[in-house]
């Protein structure tokens, strides 16, 4: 029986013990030595009440949740960690926000595992020690130990790094004044040749981040990766909910609950909180349907499993609404409301366009000014009772009837809109297309009217990561306002409050404008982000279709900035520096690609990459800056709108286990300091206030919460600081979170069925504008031609699993042991007809990745035939999953970390730009749920 | 219908080869000494010479029997606590007490043989033949006791435990015995009658055996779920092991041989049929073991069981000890050799 | 009367996380590729007709423990509270126990050379504090505690639900209780398992 067996040390004193678990950077600076795992004698731990132990407060990034986190740590050594008591996040009864540390230590909060996990994560022998050089060529993942001095030299300074030519440093790059393009100078400075890509980043910790990229070195391209998450679910909330770009059904007081793909249970925010919500909302006798082609833990807890065709939720959506509208099934009294005051005698927050009038000519709302009625250019226009008058003047509008011609104008209402696209396919063509009965259709849309405004309807990602991922939202999104749940208790809510980190808005230090010096960055973004192309000189030149797609309704949109800086479109780009991100295995079908580029020293001279880990594109990096992990870090976070109650987090240092990791901060500081960057150093902030570590910066942040919270016990700073640390941030349970049938937070704004923004904005592509209301949109590329693959039959899908986040939970054995391996899952019904048996090996092949994956296949029920699935987490080639030469020394892998398949690798290119995967041009978001692929055994 | 679980099960099984031989050793030693004591110690007509090189082999085999589970222990120095205390429930405490009399009688026994002091040999052989028995039992009842396994789980467990024990100790004893007249060159015409009786009586406990293997298989068959399983899964899984081997080639075979009158008289034929059931008996005891453990308790896997090297190698060294043992009593105790060659059919003690 | 410590595991709450499987592993030092408790899942059904059933295992803590029973040295002994545990020191790792045990509960710990299982978190009742599993188990499928107090939250539940325990016919009297268990995980699917017919 082979197990290998590793525990934690426990105590200082002991942890020179360790030589067996070396870890990766074999030459350390002398006396410093790194903790590790090791087989040990099974004493058992120091319990939580021993007064010997600390109790550390903190943030959990085992995923994205942010759930509030405790750690034992005795000696210096962590032991365990658990949801922090003071947290809705984490207990069910919080502690009173009053109670003692001390007297908290008899409490514990919940995890999930790979909260539980964590530890692993950070003592992870094959965590990259030292900063690396590349000894070889990029991908060789050959490696040189060096000082930070010299990292930071060569990063800084350049020169013939490598001796393959001269390199660009940081310092060269940063010229505020060229343009980088003279033939188009609205692409900004050549400063915008520094692109910083962050994978997973935070709170806090990418303010700091965005203040060295933006703000102090002065380029505009600094990303999040948003867009292999979740980005159009943001931005068709944010085009729905005035703003508002995440909600949540209040699960305590909802009685019916209609969730679109949302991974309850498993993942989604916060897993942890979410899970019991779930299950005691049903416990409780709410009734939830989840449709979703894959029988996942939420639809096993649901009442009915609606297992739709991916990426045909709108056309069950929208067969819905046409039922809805045509039986007059809304909500009628909180639709006809057009304006605040209107909205508050119906006992209403917030208020929709349902009834404004759209100008038929040229998809605008129409305003006051055109309508000859008196009024601006701002004011909106109705009908009530037929005669068009001032929305804000109006108790009541009409909300459906034929097309209306107000001062010459043709209208329509918004409804009326929303109605004829919902009609312009009958009940059967929606069946047909999402899979889905008609019966089934309808009877949904039924049962969803029959609760009033205990009614939700929720998404994620599943419906969001698709070509038509924002129309989809947006319909989804739209089913809400239609039984006007918004801000309800019991509806779609906002979730509970946050105090402001950054100090916006009444912080005692409102942190972004202490600043002395700050660069405004300017031009386009590498990704042709938030940036209008019809501005831009190309557009001049060559109009449509622009060379790559431009994305004026979206952010961070993470695989185009990659493809933007492969392609050198719209500039050639200098600097690339990765952090904690590794989009070759993560953006859809894009991992070759993705490698070459990174492999060309023209395309990307320097390659930085700030990772605790040699993840799988930081292998590619020329320089590997060792950075801490979220145990050792500091942050800033609030939480999920699933939670009610407040939160307002700060993410601290349990311990330090890599002496001679960094922080990115620290990074970024030092790196400031050596450039002189303005708003760093002695004074940073400011005269007398220094920016010359973390802590300068961070508990700024946390004096931020004490000022705005202004309950804080303490008569200094200091004090306040320290009792928002003893607890790991600021806390108040769920009841607070409630004003009465209303929520605290609300969204309190108007709420649209029409997004008149994006009707009047022009896709770069076709020169067309976009749609302002949602419909059933089959997949397309993004010159809008159909992606058909008829002989591809299998649509991908991928989802997460309890155990695993994105690309950064294999090192924790305690997670891989449960599920050592992942498969794809087909329906056993398909496996059938292939000749395949469970467990398999097969390969999976697509029209742009012909020589396809292999890997076992697993068949079970709970998935819709033609679907083929893959939890991620895995099909790793590096993230020390392989040998790695260190100093001409080798470095064993653990092959544990390497198992099962990435499905993302056999995801369809967008042949039509090419270097990208499928994308939703309005949103932004990377398609993971279109593509087509064939399975044959291999 | 069938059932999709998620994740992997099933551990590592924790019994295997060391105490599969281990209950091998003990029931031949048993075995041995239920045999040869008719002739040792209740004078039985026509066994009397063999008491002596019964008493040797079991004793032999005793001295190694229980080294298999002592190794076996996680804590192997501390096998030294099952005499600290009496559990009565456990059949293994019962067991290290049955078992330690057991080798004290067989020791004192054995001694008394050899002195031809034959009062003392009676009581202490009569003592080591209870005891021989209590060990054939408590062995079976070892196993026969645990539900958790359906194929262990029979009140038949101690009596197959005592026939299979009697069949293989007979039959080794045979090979044993044959080995030693033939290492003597004894003379054909010279052979002890006694074995042809022990032949005899052996194709009796190989009937008994086999027809215990039939009915167990049969309450198997038709007993509730897991049973079913279990003789589900010893005719397909486990079939060449379990059919084949135990059944046809170690039972069924060697009876063939002993009830074929042509072939039953002769010595090559017994000692024939003698191999195979002692071969027969190795792989019943590790598909009792093994294949009693194999299936999970949850979840969708069988349960591996890794046959390690180590295992392999305290097998083949306690074997060859066994072995050694066995020719140096005999030689050193049973027969002085010179004196025993003469064919008076006397036996001479020094 | 004195405490008597259960479980019950409401299955209808049970996502099948694994939370409770890796708190254990961190809180009890648990060697790796052997678990104290641990959770089985399965999907059964025909398209589209499909359910899930989950199983969190530990020790059942049984009343009548038949790995008490078989330990020829003692070293399996219960607390007047119910509570099964092993004397480390004491076991010799014949691993009888684990042969016997009905619930595939037991294993060896290779760092102490003894047989080893749940221990309801006895350090940590010991302290006030719940069992790990219990505290963190993030859907609130488990409740832990005295049944001999009514006002127990096990106790409610026990009356307040149809309660199972895992094979009550070894009589070894578990006390480890679920709401929703369901057969098809509670029990291997052997034949499935064999290749045989149903």
């Amino acid at each position: 029986m082979k197990i290998s067996r590793r525990r934690f040390l426990q105590g200082a004193s002991a942890l020179g013990l360790v030589a067996a678990a070396s870890p990766l950077a074999l030459v350390q600076a002398e006396g410093t030595k790194i903790p590790g795992w090791q087989d040990g004698s099974p004493q058992p731990d120091t319990l939580d009440t021993d007064p010997g132990v600390k109790m550390v407060h903190s943030i959990c990034l085992g995923c994205h949740s942010d759930c509030s986190l405790r750690g034992k740590v005795k000696d210096g050594v962590l032991l365990k960690l658990d949801g922090n008591p003071y947290s809705p996040m984490t207990m069910n009864t919080p502690l009173k926000y009053e109670t003692t540390p001390q007297e908290a230590r008899k409490y514990t909060g919940k995890l999930c595992p790979r909260g539980q996990a964590g530890m692993q994560i950070l003592y992870d022998p094959l965590r990259v020690a030292q900063p690396l050089k590349r000894a070889g060529k990029r991908g060789e993942n050959k490696w040189k130990a060096i000082s930070w001095e010299q990292a930071y030299q060569e990063i800084i300074e350049g020169g013939d790094l490598f001796g393959e030519g001269k390199v660009d440093g940081l310092r060269a790059v940063r010229d505020l004044t060229t343009p980088v393009d003279p033939e188009a100078p609205e692409l900004g400075p050549k400063a915008n040749q520094f692109v910083f890509l962050a994978g997973r980043i935070e709170a806090g910790r990418s303010d700091l981040a965005k203040r060295f990229v933006n703000a102090a070195f002065g380029s505009i391209n600094f990303f999040e990766h948003t867009t292999v998450c979740e980005q159009s679910h943001h931005i068709s909330s944010d085009h729905t909910y005035g703003g508002t770009h995440h909600l949540k059904p209040d699960f305590a007081h909802a009685k019916y609950i209609l969730n679109f793909g949302a991974n309850y249970g498993e993942a989604n925010f916060p897993m942890n909180q979410l899970s019991r919500k779930m299950t005691e909302f049903i416990a409780n006798g709410g009734k939830m349907v989840t449709a979703d082609p894959r029988f996942s833990v939420a639809a096993s807890k649901s009442a009915e499993w609606v297992p739709v065709i991916p990426g045909t939720d709108a056309a069950l959506i929208m067969g819905m609404i046409q039922w809805i509208i045509e039986n007059k099934r809304y909500d009628r009294s909180f639709l006809e409301a057009p304006n605040s005051d209107a909205a508050k005698k119906r006992g209403e927050s917030s208020w929709s366009d349902a009834g404004y009038l759209v100008r038929l000519d040229n998809r605008k709302y129409l305003r006051a000014d055109e309508a000859g009625l008196g009024g601006t250019k701002d004011d909106y226009m109705v009908l009530a009772g037929g005669k068009a008058v001032l929305a804000k003047d109006a108790d009541a509008a009409d909300l459906l009837g034929d097309a209306v011609t107000v001062n010459g104008i043709s209208c329509k209402t918004v409804l009326q809109l929303l109605f004829e696209r919902s009609k312009e396919k009958s009940y059967d063509e929606y069946a047909k297309i999402s899979g889905i009965p008609k019966e089934t259709i309808l009877r949904l849309a039924d049962e969803f009217t029959s609760y009033g405004k205990l009614a939700v309807a929720d998404f994620y990602r599943s419906l969001a990561q698709h070509t038509n991922g924002f129309q989809t939202g947006r319909a989804m999104c739209i089913l809400n306002l239609l039984v006007g749940n918004i801000d309800h208790r019991g509806g779609y809510v906002a979730g509970g409050s946050a105090l402001s980190h950054m100090g916006d808005k009444n912080g005692k230090y409102q942190v972004a404008k202490l600043h002395p010096g700050a660069v405004k960055p300017s031009g386009v973004a590498i990704s042709r982000e938030k940036a209008n192309y019809e501005k831009s000189t190309e557009f001049k030149k060559n109009g449509y279709p622009a060379k790559r797609p431009w994305f004026p309704l979206s952010g961070n949109v993470y695989q185009e900035a990659v493809a933007g800086t492969l392609d050198a479109y719209p500039y050639p780009i200098k600097v690339f520096w990765l952090h904690h991100g590794t989009p070759a295995w993560s953006i859809p079908g894009m991992k070759d690609k993705i490698i070459a580029g990174l492999k060309d020293t023209k395309k990307i001279p320097l390659f930085i990459s700030t990772d605790p880990q040699i993840a799988d594109t930081t292998q590619y990096a020329d320089y590997i800056l060792p950075d801490v992990t979220y145990l050792e870090q500091w942050g800033t976070m609030g939480a999920p709108p699933t939670v009610i109650g407040d939160v307002s987090e700060v993410r601290q240092p349990m311990v330090k286990a890599f002496p001679q990791a960094k922080s990115l901060e620290n990074i970024l500081i030092d790196i400031a300091k050596k450039m002189d960057l303005p708003g760093f150093g002695d004074s940073g902030f400011g005269a007398g206030m220094p920016l010359n570590k973390e802590e300068d910066w961070y508990l700024k942040l946390v004096a931020n919460y004490a000022s705005q919270y202004g309950k804080i016990p303490g008569a200094t700073e200091e004090e306040q600081v320290k009792y928002i640390l003893d607890r790991g941030g600021v806390f108040s349970d769920e009841s607070k979170g409630y004003d009465g049938m209303f929520m605290k937070k609300k969204v309190a704004k108007l709420c649209t069925i029409y997004a008149e923004k994006v009707a009047t904005t022009i896709d770069s592509m076709t020169g067309k504008p976009f749609d302002g209301l949602p419909a059933y949109i089959p997949v397309l590329d993004a010159k809008d031609q159909p992606v058909k693959d008829d002989e591809y039959p299998f649509i991908t899908n991928t989802y997460k699993i309890s155990l695993h986040t994105q690309a950064r939970t294999s090192p924790a054995p305690w997670l891989t042991e449960i599920l050592p391996e992942n498969s794809f899952e087909m329906n056993n019904k398909d496996g059938e007809k292939l000749g395949l048996k469970d467990g398999d090996l097969i390969k999976v092949t697509s029209k742009t990745n012909k020589e396809g994956i292999t890997g076992k296949v697993r068949l079970r029920p709970g998935i819709r035939s033609g679907v083929i699935s893959a939890s991620s987490g895995f099909g790793h080639w590096h993230y020390s999953s392989i040998d790695t030469i260190v100093d001409g020394k080798t470095v064993p892998g653990d092959k544990r970390r390497g198992t099962g398949v990435n499905i993302n690798y056999v995801m369809r290119v967008d042949e039509s730009v090419g270097n990208t995967c499928l994308q939703d041009k309005i949103g932004g978001s990377a398609s993971f749920y279109d593509s087509r692929v064939k399975v044959e055994k291999a | 219908m069938s059932i999709y679980s998620f994740f992997p099960s099933g551990g590592e099984m924790y019994w295997g080869l060391l105490v599969a031989l281990y209950f091998f050793y003990t029931g031949l030693s048993a075995g041995i000494m239920l045999i040869t004591s008719l002739g040792g110690v209740f004078h039985l007509n026509g066994l009397e010479r063999i008491g002596k090189v019964g008493a040797a082999m079991a004793l032999s085999l005793l001295a190694v029997a229980p080294v298999h589970l002592i190794l076996d222990l996680e804590k192997p120095w501390k096998f030294i606590t099952l005499f600290g205390h009496f559990q009565f429930l456990s059949a293994m405490s019962w067991g290290a007490y049955i078992l330690i009399l057991y080798a004290l009688a067989l020791v004192f026994y054995t001694y008394y043989l050899f002195k031809d002091n034959k009062v003392n040999a009676r009581k202490f052989g009569i003592a080591a033949f209870i005891l021989a028995l209590a060990v054939e039992g408590y062995t079976g009842f070892l196993m026969g006791n645990i539900q958790a396994h359906a194929l262990w789980n029979t009140p038949l467990m101690p009596v197959i435990f005592l026939f299979s024990g009697l069949a293989s100790g007979t039959a080794l004893f045979i090979l044993g015995y044959s080995l030693v007249e033939k290492l003597r060159n004894a003379p054909q015409a010279d052979r002890y009658a006694g074995i042809a009786l022990l032949s005899n009586w052996l194709k009796w406990f190989v009937l008994v055996d086999g027809a215990l293997m039939v009915i167990y298989f049969i309450i198997l068959w038709y007993g509730h779920a897991d049973q079913y399983a279990a003789g589900y899964y010893l005719l397909h899984q486990d079939s060449l092991s379990f059919v084949w081997l135990e059944n046809v080639v170690g039972l069924l075979i060697p009876f063939l041989i002993l009830i074929y009158r042509p072939l039953a008289s002769r010595l090559s034929a017994q000692i024939l049929a003698s191999l195979l059931l002692v071969f027969g008996t190795l792989v019943m005891r590790i598909n009792l073991v093994i294949g009693g453990q194999k299936l999970p308790l949850f979840g969708d896997r069988l349960v591996n069981y890794t046959l390690t090297s180590g295992d392999v190698g305290i097998a083949v060294v306690l074997a060859l000890v066994a072995v050694v043992l066995m020719v140096v009593l005999i030689k050193a105790l049973a027969f002085e050799p010179k004196k025993i060659i003469s064919s008076q059919g006397k036996e001479v003690v020094s | 009367m004195g405490k008597r410590y259960a479980m019950v595991i409401d299955l209808r709450k049970c996502v099948g996380c694994h939370a409770c499987t890796v708190a254990c592993k961190s809180e009890n030092n648990v060697p790796l590729g052997v678990y104290r408790s641990r959770v089985e899942e399965v999907e059964s059904g025909d398209y589209p007709h499909v359910s899930r059933h989950r199983l969190p295992r530990l020790c059942n803590h049984c009343e009548k423990p038949t790995c008490l029973s078989v330990c020829p040295v003692k070293a399996t002994y219960q607390l007047e509270d119910g509570t099964v545990l092993v004397d480390y020191e004491r076991c010799i790792g014949c691993k009888y126990c684990i042969a016997a045990c009905p619930y595939d509960a037991r294993f060896i710990n290779e760092e102490r050379h003894s047989a080893d299982k749940c221990t309801f978190c006895h350090h940590r009742l010991e302290a006030g504090l719940q069992p790990d599993c219990v505290n963190t188990c993030v859907g609130n499928a488990r409740a832990f505690g005295d049944l001999n107090d009514p006002q127990s939250e096990v106790a409610r539940l026990i009356a307040a639900n149809q309660i199972t325990v895992l094979k009550p016919e070894t009589n070894n009297r578990p006390q480890v209780y679920y709401i929703g268990a369901d057969e098809r995980v509670t029990r291997p699917n052997l034949m499935q398992l064999l290749g045989g017919a149903k």
